[in-house]
Order: structure tokens, then sequence, then C-alpha cells
């Protein structure tokens, strides 16, 4: 697929997401004009883009939407739920269509429109009567037509002085005197200056533009709006924005210049022939906009990530080779090296953080499509449930946000379908009928947390019980902790019946979440009251691929473990120890009892002959402890984070491989497993003591 | 048919209906050549014409420099009022009508 | 007996439909894989332990940044590992997507393998390693055993370690 096609795509989907987020606030009843605004800038790209493009029903299609929509917003007719739910399939069906388009060209669907009768139907309270007149892109919008100007004349409209330079070939999409006149749907031309290079005939080319537009044009809508109208139809346009003083007022004359002016004071455009004079047009309740002096438009441009990639790839291959130069250091290495290398220590450091920094999307990006879903999800199983979002600019490396989505989509659903309890019931046990899941995230000591919280009816501990009973994992006798019950959940073969449903079942259960999580280098824990809710935690490591790493010796064997999880280190020897029965060991740090890990045993190795020299390192993760037992400490290096996955398989215990500088290849200790481990050991021991 | 020429001894008369979209300009174009071949005064009567796309404007400017550069006028009619609009309001038409 | 077809790699094939294979010694035997799956040799480096693997999986290394996993053919095929020296190598090749490498005595080199001429593999094999064969060819006066990459790195036999 051809750039172009790629960046039709990548937009449109853009587009289309944010019709939906609108329709969705506006349905929760959040109808700020600015909102709407942002719709209609939207489907109006939308349909532009799809024109250009040739698909054609897409684009009809989206007009008639934006044009129901527009009564809708004119009429200030109620947005109903039946009507939402038209609407929303209405832009279920563009999505369908535009995915459809990728392989069928110009396509589209008899549903069409029986779905804007419907619509138009339900806004107007009568059968059909559509205000809409397809559109053909040489067909000027006639001053009888209801896509009337919007014309807001309350003081301090802004205004901005636009310079439109069309793309220099001219097509049946490309005429730039439509587009122009599309300006006027969202705001008023003052004044317009038309420049012209027109040759003779003789040299006339009948496809190249010669001319070009000054214009100062009034608008209550974003000025990026100008933008969108002008640039849809090709590409190779110029088009330059300006502020001007809002003031209508204020005499705003275009600079003269030696070319044909045409500069009229005040045009009224599309208004029924008599006397309104512009500036006394009627505005609409709605159209008493507080206008947010056009924000700063914040420059943004697309790059392929691929390129991101290849960036991110060499910067990786930049870190391991400057930590070889680092490690290649020896007592005799000149004065000057050195400081040359600390130096660049530094600048490798913080191209690091700045390229990460372009891979990171707010997470916003992944919230979005949940208000949907839940909608959806809760209108089917007969449940009401409102999702709060909270910290949605939190930013997240754009992987992280891809490889989250199918987990969190199952923690919400299943939160939904199981968590949630029916109305009904709700009110039985004093709740307010609507549910509330909450899902949130925010950042902490290197690592983003997500949270999916719900106030339904908790985990039943007994019941879990009861299945791990059935499944022979403990017997009759066994009351774990709900730590370790919690945990059960996480395992395979785990899921009741219950969970099997057609919704959340799929063969996604919650070990699937739980591996998942843990491939990208993450936890999950949970956290449940009965009858009250639940709440289950998300944590993943900020930066994906580089993080500062601690070497760690058993026999002749060289681990690494994130200098984040590092406590302290200390001395095994000058320790108290406690061991039961020779197994569960702990060590006293100032008072503390910590349970005791042996690396040796973790990765699989023979006893060391004595302890006498022996480290202890003191880990920590979410404020649960280990004390882990080594033979010595390698050094701190910052260490790319490499998949054993992607040519091997997952490997327990352990989060990754890197390479260190001497080439070699290190494991990554997973700290989550470690804890775990650790965890066990402390349970034991508590149990019996 | 969008576009029709009538020639007399003293002048071209060519007529513009509907609406001339850019598939149509070529044949905007051809009539403006054969008019040019034959240079006279001439008037385009565009009181039917609805919509054109800019390349056509293009064309009728083209048109009228030409046929200025030897010497001979060209006459607009009235236009109809959603032409008159159309182009008025972006500056096309004040600049095509002067002379 | 097959009738035996002399050819070397200078003679034309182009009536006959043959495939080159990288060939090597695995004790007394001659072992051959399609040289469209080797991606390179190199000589051995020592691999890093992997815990918890099987005893096959030699561990991992650094292939240009990329971590895969080296495989030692002796002890796949049932034989007591040798100690490495000058001519060990690692073959590394590619299967179902993924690289991986395997540890070898030595390489010999690279020959046109007759498929026609590819008879199924009789049975002497133990069940387990049975699998790896995928046939038995002579060529000139070796025998040649084919092998089956896919069935010797076996990633799902290795995912099971994940458990």
């Amino acid at each position: 697929m051809d750039s172009l096609m790629q960046l039709f795509y990548d937009e449109a989907n853009e587009m289309v997401e944010g019709m939906e987020q609108v329709l969705l606030a506006l349905e929760s009843g959040e109808p700020d004009p600015e909102t709407v605004n942002a719709l209609f800038r939207y489907a109006h790209s939308f349909k532009g883009n799809s024109a250009a493009m040739g698909f054609t029903h897409l684009s009809k299609f989206t007009h008639g939407l934006e044009s129901a929509m527009e009564v809708l917003r004119k009429e200030q007719r109620p947005l109903t739920p039946e009507l939402a739910t038209l609407l929303l399939q209405a832009v279920d069906m563009i999505r369908t269509l535009l995915e459809r388009t990728r392989t069928e060209g110009d396509v589209g669907d008899p549903a069409c429109d029986a779905l804007l009768q419907q619509i138009n139907a339900v806004i107007n309270g009568e059968t059909l009567h559509s205000p809409v007149a397809p559109t053909t892109s040489t067909t000027p919008n006639t001053p009888t037509s209801t896509e009337t100007t919007e014309t807001t004349a309350t003081e301090g409209t802004p205004r901005y002085r636009v310079t439109y330079q069309p793309a220099p070939t001219l097509s049946t999409e490309h005429d730039p005197l439509q587009l122009l006149t599309e300006l006027q749907e969202y705001g008023q031309v003052i004044e317009c200056r038309f420049f012209e290079q027109i040759p003779p005939l003789e040299q006339l080319k009948i496809d190249a533009c010669y001319g070009s537009w000054e214009l100062v044009y009034e608008t209550a809508f974003e000025p990026a709006i100008v933008r969108a109208l002008l640039e849809l139809a090709a590409e190779g346009a110029e088009v330059r924005v300006e502020p001007l003083n809002a003031s209508p007022s204020s005499e705003t004359a275009l600079p003269t210049a030696n070319e044909t002016t045409a500069a009229v004071p005040m045009v009224s455009v599309a208004t029924p022939p008599p006397t309104e004079t512009p500036a006394a047009a009627v505005a609409t309740a709605t159209a008493a906009v507080n206008t947010t002096a056009s924000k700063g438009e914040a420059q943004s441009i697309r790059v392929s990530t691929e390129k991101i990639d290849a960036l991110m790839n060499l910067v990786s291959e930049i870190v391991i080779a400057q930590s070889m130069l680092s490690s290649a250091q020896t007592a005799d290495t000149d004065e000057r090296v050195r400081a040359a290398i600390t130096q660049m220590e530094r600048h490798v450091r913080e191209l690091h953080e700045r390229v990460m920094a372009i891979r990171l999307l707010p997470v916003s990006y992944l919230f979005n499509r949940f208000p949907r879903m839940v909608r959806d999800t809760a209108a089917k199983l007969g449940k009401k449930v409102s999702l709060e979002i909270e910290g949605e600019e939190t930013e997240l490396d754009r992987t992280l946000l891809e490889a989250l989505s199918d987990p969190l989509t199952h923690l919400i659903r299943n939160a939904i379908d199981h968590g949630i309890e029916p109305p009904e019931e709700r009110r039985q046990n004093g709740k307010p009928e609507t549910g509330t899941i909450k899902l949130s995230a925010y950042q902490s000591e290197g690592r983003i947390y997500i949270e999916v919280s719900d106030d339904g009816r908790g985990i039943d501990t007994e019941r879990v019980r009861q299945k791990a009973i059935q499944l022979g994992w403990i017997t009759e006798n066994d009351y774990p902790s709900e730590e370790t019950l919690y945990d059960f959940i996480f395992q395979p073969g785990f899921s009741t019946a219950q969970q099997v449903s057609d919704l959340s079942g799929r063969g996604v259960g919650m070990d699937v979440v739980k591996r998942n999580v843990e491939s990208l280098g993450g936890s999950i824990s949970v956290q449940s009251k009965r009858g009250e809710g639940t709440r289950l935690l998300l944590r993943v490591p900020l930066t994906l691929a580089i993080m500062d790493g601690l070497g760690l010796t058993v026999a002749d064997e060289h681990y690494i473990v994130p200098l984040t999880a590092v406590v302290e280190v200390l001395q095994y020897g000058s320790l108290k120890h406690t061991a039961l029965f020779d197994q569960y060991e702990m060590v006293n740090v100032r008072g503390e009892f910590i349970p005791l890990v042996r690396l040796r045993q973790f990765v699989g190795l023979s006893e060391a002959e004595s302890d006498q020299d022996e480290l202890i390192v003191v880990l920590e993760q979410e404020d649960q402890r280990i004390a882990l037992l080594i033979d010595g400490i390698a050094g701190q290096q910052q260490v790319v984070l490499k998949s054993l996955e992607e040519n091997f398989v997952r490997v327990p215990g352990f989060a990754g491989a890197t390479i260190l500088g001497d080439g070699r290849v290190a494991l990554i200790l997973d700290v989550s497993e470690l804890i775990r481990r650790g965890r066990q050991s402390a349970e034991r021991h508590a149990t019996v003591a | 048919m969008q576009v029709s020429l009538k020639t007399s001894a003293k002048k071209h008369k060519a007529t513009l209906n509907g609406e001339i979209g850019f598939a149509e300009t070529a044949a905007l174009y051809d009539v403006a050549q054969q008019i040019l071949q034959n240079p006279k005064e001439t008037q385009i009567d565009w009181s039917n014409l609805t919509a054109i796309h800019y390349a056509g404007v293009q064309v009728l400017f083209a048109l009228r420099k030409s046929l200025e550069n030897q010497g001979y006028k060209v006459q607009f009619t009235e236009p109809n009022p959603q032409l008159y609009q159309h182009l008025h309001t972006f500056g096309v038409w004040d600049a095509l009508i002067q002379s | 007996m097959a009738t035996i077809t002399q050819s070397t790699e200078t003679k034309p094939t182009t009536e006959m439909n043959t495939d080159k294979y990288l060939v090597f010694q695995i004790g007394n035997e001659t072992y051959g894989v399609p040289l469209l799956q080797v991606q390179e040799i190199r000589t051995y480096t020592p691999a890093t332990r992997v815990p918890n693997a099987p005893d096959y999986v030699l561990g991992v290394i650094n292939l240009r940044g990329n971590i895969i996993a080296v495989i030692d053919a002796r002890t796949r095929f049932g034989l007591p590992p040798l100690p490495e020296d000058e001519s060990t190598v690692v073959v590394v090749a590619q299967v179902g997507g993924k690289t991986f490498g395997l540890r070898l005595d030595s390489v010999s080199d690279v020959m046109d393998i007759p498929l026609d001429q590819v008879q199924p593999t009789p049975p002497i094999a133990s069940e387990a390693t049975q699998r790896f064969l995928s046939g038995v060819v002579q060529v000139g006066e070796r025998v040649v055993i084919l092998l089956n990459l896919r069935e010797i790195f076996d990633i799902d036999a290795l995912s099971s370690i994940a458990a």
C-alpha cells in the first residue's frame, strides 16, 4: 500500500475514533459546543478525504450523517438514547465500509440509505425529509440549501487572515473555489482577494492552478478547520492561518497589491435573500460559543513506526557499544579517554531518554475504545455500568499500549460480566443501580500503574478455594491466605465455568492476561472485598527497552537485576538468620524479618561450599521484600532488555536477557517471581509459627 | 451540451449551460481555441450556467487575455445569482469582469 | 539396489531435481540439512546457560544483538557430547520464524542431493530420534541422512519449560 493510502487510512481511523468519542461524550450529557464542533470537523475532514481517495459511497454516507447532525445541532433536538444508538451504528457502518475499501475499492452498502432514513426520521419525528443534496465537487452550496452558515456575530468571534495557495494540479476532486465555498459552512468570509497569474490560452494548461487567495475569515471553530478544509482535496496546498483581532468592528484591510482585488466590505453568504446584515445574523443559543482564541496549534508530524523502531534499535546498540567501551577501561586508560567516555555516557543516556519519549503515547489512546465497549457490553448483558477514566494523559511506550489492549479489554469485560451485579441485585443490596468501573493510570517509581476497579460483588474466596480443591491443588483442610487464593485465579486451568461465557471466554483466561503482562516485564495483582468490589492492578515498566541493572554473580554465572528493585546490599554473615525445618529461611534486617531466596537454588546450581563471603541483596517491589543470597556483585550498568521469546521461549523466573559489555549474554531476573518464591517461604513460616 | 458556439461575421457567442465540471473543461477549452483561431469580439452567455469548476474559470480568463492581446473584447452576460455568489465571494468575478 | 546417479556439483543438474544441502558428521554418520534453511556458520562461542532447560539446550548466545538458543546435536541424538575444539561450529538456521543454532563437531561441505533418490528412513533409530530424520539418500559413496530441523528444534516441546 503506498504511503498516501496508508496516510489516508491512518487519518481516517483517527477521525472515525474521534467521531465515536464525541458521540459518547454527548450521550453522557456533556454537550459543550467545542465537542460538537469537533464532531463536525471530523466528519467533514473524513468526508473530504474519502472523496479525494475516490470512495464516493463512503463520502456520501458521511455527508448524509453530517447533515443529519447539523439539523440536530441547529434545531437543538435532544440526543435521545435511541438516536445515539443509531448514530453509533452509523459510525460502525463507516468503519466497516472503510475496512472494505481496502480490498473492494469504492464500495457502498444498501443498508446505508436505510440507516440514514431512520436517523433522519427520528430527528425530525416524521418520514424522510433529508435536507441533503448529494455533493459533487462542482456544485456550489446553493444559498437555499439548509447548510446555512452558522454565523456567530457575538463580539469577539475570532478572525483570521488566511493565505491559500492551492495544490498545483486541478482535478475533479480538487476545485479551489469549491473548497473555499465550504469555508462558509463554518464561518464567514469577510474579505477576499484573488491573485492570478493565468497565462494566455495558448500557454494554458487546463489542469494547472494559476491562482491563489487571501482572505479575512471569521469563525468560531478552531482555525485548524481552515487547514482541514482547504488541504483535503489535494496534497501540496499551502495554507497559512494567522489570527487577527477578534473585534468585528475593526477594519482589517488586506494589504494592497498590484493584483486585482475583490475587497468586499462584507459578504452576506448563504442567508435567505432579504435584509439580514451579517453583523446581525442570528446567533442561536448554542452558538454563543466562548471562543477559545485560537490555541497555538501544536505542531506535529507523522512518522512511520518503522522509522522510530529503527531509531530505537540504533540507540539500543549505541548503549551497548558505549557500555562495552566503559568496561574496556583499565587503570592505564588515558585520563582524556576516561573523561570522554564519562561524557558520552551522559549524552547516550539523554539520547536514550529522548528517543524513548518519542515512543511514548498518552494512555488515552488505549482507553478511548473502552467507553463504547462498556456501553455495548453492559447493554448486552442487561447491566448498568458507568465507566470512569482517570489519568489518561499518563504516557506509555506505544508497544506497551498495543500489548495491553487485549488484557485490559478482558479485565474490563470480566468486571462487567462477573463483577457488576444486575440492577435489581444491586438495589437489593443497597447499592446504586448503576455500577461503576474505574480505569486509572498513573506513574510511580519508574513504572506505570493501571488500575481496573469495580464496585461489584467482589471475589468469592470460598468459591475459589473450592475450585482449587476440585482441581487438586489443595486439600479440604487447607485454608490458604487470601493472596494465595487470588494467585490461583491466575493459574492456567482455573477458569471457572462462570468465566467461560461467550463474552469473556474465547480461551482468554486470567492466566493469559497475567502471562501477557509479565512478558512485558510487568505484573498483575488483585485485591477484593466480598460485596464491595474488586481492584486489579497492572504494573508495567516505563521504558521497555533500556534499564539500569545490577550484576549479580553465583559461581561463574552472571545475572542482572533491575536497579529500581534494589534496596540495599549487605553482608550475609553479619545478619541473623533463621531457617524453619532447615528449609524456609529468613534474615533479620534491622529488626525486620525478610524471606531469603538463594539465587543458586533459583537458577538450578548446587549449593556453595561455605556461606562465608556471601552477600545479600534486598529487593523490593510494591512493598514486598526479599533477601537474595548471592556470591558477589558485578557492578552497575545500563542494560538493554532483549526478549528471550523472540527466538526461544519464555523462561519462567527471567524477564529477558541482555548482552554484556564483553558480548556475553546475561539473563535478567524476574523480580516478581523472586518475591513470589520468598512469599511462599514466608507463608509457611507464618502458618506454622 | 454545456458549451456551444455560434459565430457570425462580427462576433462569437459562446453559450455555457448547466454545470461545467473538471471533465467538461476540456470541451470549454476546445471552444475557446476555436474562437482564437478566428478571433472576433466575443460574448460569453452564461446566464444558464449554475456551476463551473475553477479550471473552467481559468480557461475563460485565458481566453479573455488572448483575445485582448489581439485587440478584441470579451463581454460576459449577466450571470445567474448562484454563479455570481460563487464567483463573487472569492474575488473571481471582479477579476474576470474588469477590463 | 537403486541406481546411483553420479551427481557432483560440477555437473549441470537441470534435468534432475536436486537441492543443495549442508552436510556434516555426527559420530560416524553423515547428515544433511537444506542449505536454504541455513543462515550462517559460526565458530562456537560458549553459551549462557538457561536454567531448567533440557540438557540438549546448551544455552543462549548473542547473534548480532539477537538472543538465540544453541542446541547440541550430539546430545539431541542421545550421544555423549564431545569437548569443543577448533573445528566445533554452530550452524545458524531458521525454522518456523525463529532462529537457532546447532552445535556440530565439524562441517563437511555443500552437496547437491537428488530429491527423487531420497528414500524414507528405515526404522533404525529409537522412536525419539526417528522423528529428527526425514529421509536417506545415497550420493556417490556416501549415505546421507537428511534431518528435519523443525523436529530437532521443536519449539513446542521447549515451550513446556514455561509451565
